[in-house]
């Protein structure tokens, strides 16, 4: 059952990846067609028209599959004051605590997101846009992003007492 | 329910939930699916506002993405590190010199990073460990670092600044360049302390004379292709010392000064828009490395090292620049829809309404919103208290810049300042926690806290300086009109 387990996160872990992968591969993209749409449109020979649009929906959905793989890099920002002020065994219940409150809250918000994907679907809503693509396939990568999210939440309750106390233990290193 | 009931309950939650130490995005889920079914509509709203998550992530959003990808590409292919090296060899005999390479590099690499954290840890692993070997007391080693790491929340391209006037609806480019002044009057502030400090009390930064035994080497230039060396010069003439303290000068920093004129100059004389300006950054960052690439091979001069620019380190450029955006646009996204709740509940409303009856001047209302941010900057991060205060302060129509008619700009410029500040103060200003981190010997935060002091006390002067003249700030954005 363990060993089932591990190959389970073992795989979990790559899909996060890649999906960051994507997501990195996405900015790069823009980097470079963003320029090149300034000099189609400077020299008058024409534009990439979806360019804009495309950006909007890509950085939508970056933030929401690329946020399971931030969480496993233990990147999303944090107060932690009460976790490095309390005693060890203390702040690791505590830690486990607020990873199952997490989880649970990732699933309501996955399960709204899926009501919102059938209600969008149900209305064949599009939006207001050129490039027109289903609001209901939006709201799915909503609520695909929470169920990977909870998943990592459980996942981290699983880990062991290691990963938390080499996250207190750590410097900053990503930010603004 | 009472407005004050409402606020208490939804700013409760989200700070006690921060507090606990839940991610300060999903802080501000759970304030959401509070303030949605208390004050939206109950389960419909809730329906609805995974709807509000996708319009809460819009274009003007993307420069933020662009401006990281462009601090990341300069550090993960080292040519920041080689920047620092020929600002060191270029400054000779003044007091507490490497603290004065600290402010000037640090300066200079903040018009090419929009990261407060990637200058200061930059910066804090070239400089440090020199400072330490050469006898600097910590206080003049690791004040100069941290202070000067938070001056790239000003000068642009600043990620925090593209964020504020994103979120606030307002111009980005006029932001972006109304830093300028202010950043470049900190850190001129920052030189004449440092100098002024280390005249007066020599022990804090011994003199030592640097090793100057390269200089006196003769240049040589060497043009390898083909396989092979094509010509070579050498020369050994009077001139030798100066071409060999210049010549990493106009190599490294020349041309990292094209990607600043290239961001800033294409906004300032509206040949592109912020998220365009990004771009091209990103572009001439690019190709400034594939310019000190040359140095590798092609083209070898002596005491110039080329730059490692490689796939792998473009790939890990973008990874990290994927971590820092995805993890600013998923709080942006929990916390616009806390600011409808806040809207909805009439929270927003009555808390104005409550501040606009103390009939306060436009003024002290400035000083009580900046003492807000110094407080809440004490304890969270900047895009966290941000996003807090911001449905308050300039948000929509009801928000107290616009009932005080305070110039938005000018109001912008002192928010960055201010959570400049919030970077150094303890508890949770992060660049201590930063110093804390890379310092090479056993530091406790008091002692970081103690070096950042001084510095503080000379931003706290710039923003009152800003607060007496609004045209320190105002003055060059009004010329992009």
């Amino acid at each position: 059952m363990l060993r089932l387990l591990d190959r389970l996160e073992a795989g979990f872990n790559r899909v996060t990846v890649w999906l960051a992968r994507l997501v990195a591969a996405s900015i790069g993209l823009f980097a470079v067609l963003i320029p090149l749409n300034l000099f189609l449109l400077k020299f008058q020979v024409g534009n990439i028209w979806w360019l804009y649009e495309a950006m909007e929906y890509t950085l939508y959905i970056g933030v929401f599959v690329g946020a399971p793989w931030v969480l496993q890099q233990g990147a999303h920002v944090r107060v932690d004051v009460l976790t490095t002020a309390l005693p060890e065994k203390i702040s690791l219940r505590l830690e486990r605590l607020l990873d199952a409150a997490c989880a649970a809250l990732c699933i309501l918000l996955c399960s709204y997101g899926f009501r919102a994907a059938i209600s969008e679907f149900q209305d064949s809503t599009l939006p207001d846009k050129d490039l027109r693509i289903e609001t209901g396939y939006m709201m799915v990568v909503f609520a695909v992003s929470f169920i990977l999210l909870a998943i990592e939440f459980l996942l981290r309750m699983r880990r062991n007492r290691v990963m938390y106390a080499a996250e207190r233990a750590g410097s900053p290193e990503s930010g603004f | 329910m009472e407005w004050y009931f409402a606020l208490a309950l939804l700013l409760g939650t989200v700070c006690m939930a921060m507090f606990l130490g839940m991610p300060v995005a999903l802080a501000f889920f759970a304030a959401n699916v509070l303030g949605t079914a208390l004050f939206i509509n109950g389960d419909i709203g809730l329906v609805l506002m995974p709807m509000e998550f996708h319009n809460a992530i819009k274009f003007t959003l993307s420069p933020i993405a662009l401006f990281l990808l462009m601090g990341e590409i300069l550090l993960q292919t080292g040519v920041a590190f080689k920047a620092i090296g020929a600002i060191d060899r270029l400054i000779s005999r003044v007091p507490g010199r490497l603290s004065v390479v600290s402010i000037v590099g640090g300066t200079v690499f903040s018009s090419l990073s929009g990261s407060t954290i990637a200058n200061t840890a930059i910066l804090g692993s070239v400089l440090l460990p020199d400072m330490v070997k050469r006898g600097y007391q910590p206080s003049i080693a690791m004040g100069p670092i941290m202070a000067v790491g938070g001056i790239a929340m000003l000068i642009p391209p600043s990620a925090l600044a593209v964020l504020l006037a994103s979120l606030a609806e307002k111009s980005v480019a006029q932001l972006l360049i109304a830093g300028i002044v202010p950043g470049i009057l900190m850190a001129v502030l920052f030189f004449i302390y440092v100098i002024a400090r280390c005249i007066l009390n020599p022990n804090l930064a011994p003199t030592y004379t640097p090793d100057e035994g390269e200089l006196d080497r003769p240049v040589t230039v060497s043009l390898n292709f083909l396989g092979r060396e094509q010509c070579s010069l050498s020369y050994d003439g009077d001139a030798r010392r100066f071409l060999n303290r210049a010549l990493p000068f106009f190599i490294y920093i020349l041309p990292l000064f094209i990607i600043f004129i290239v961001v800033v100059g294409s906004i300032f004389f509206k040949v592109a828009a912020p998220t365009e300006a990004a771009a091209l950054g990103c572009i001439a960052a690019l190709g400034a490395c594939y310019f000190f690439r040359l140095f590798n091979n092609t083209i070898r001069i002596s005491g110039i090292e080329g730059a490692d620019f490689n796939w792998q380190a473009i790939g890990k450029s973008l990874m990290e620049t994927a971590k820092i955006n995805t993890m600013i646009l998923f709080i942006i996204a929990g916390s616009l829809v806390f600011s409808q709740a806040l809207s909805n509940s009439g929270a927003t409303e009555g808390l104005l309404n409550a501040v606009t009856d103390m009939k306060l001047t436009p003024l002290t209302v400035v000083i009580i919103m900046m003492a807000v941010l110094l407080f809440l900057g004490a304890f969270m991060d900047q895009v966290s208290m941000l996003l807090l205060t911001l449905p308050f302060f300039l948000l929509g129509y009801q928000s107290l810049q616009v009932m005080f008619n305070i110039d938005v700009i000018w109001l912008m410029v002192l928010m960055l300042i201010t959570m400049e500040i919030s970077l150094l103060t303890p508890p949770f200003g992060l660049l201590l926690y930063v110093m804390k981190g890379i310092a090479p010997f056993e530091v406790t935060l008091g002692q970081v806290v103690k070096s950042a002091m001084p510095f503080i006390l000379i931003e706290l002067f710039v923003l009152a300086l800003l607060i007496a003249w609004p045209e320190l700030a105002t003055w060059l954005p009004k010329q992009l009109n």
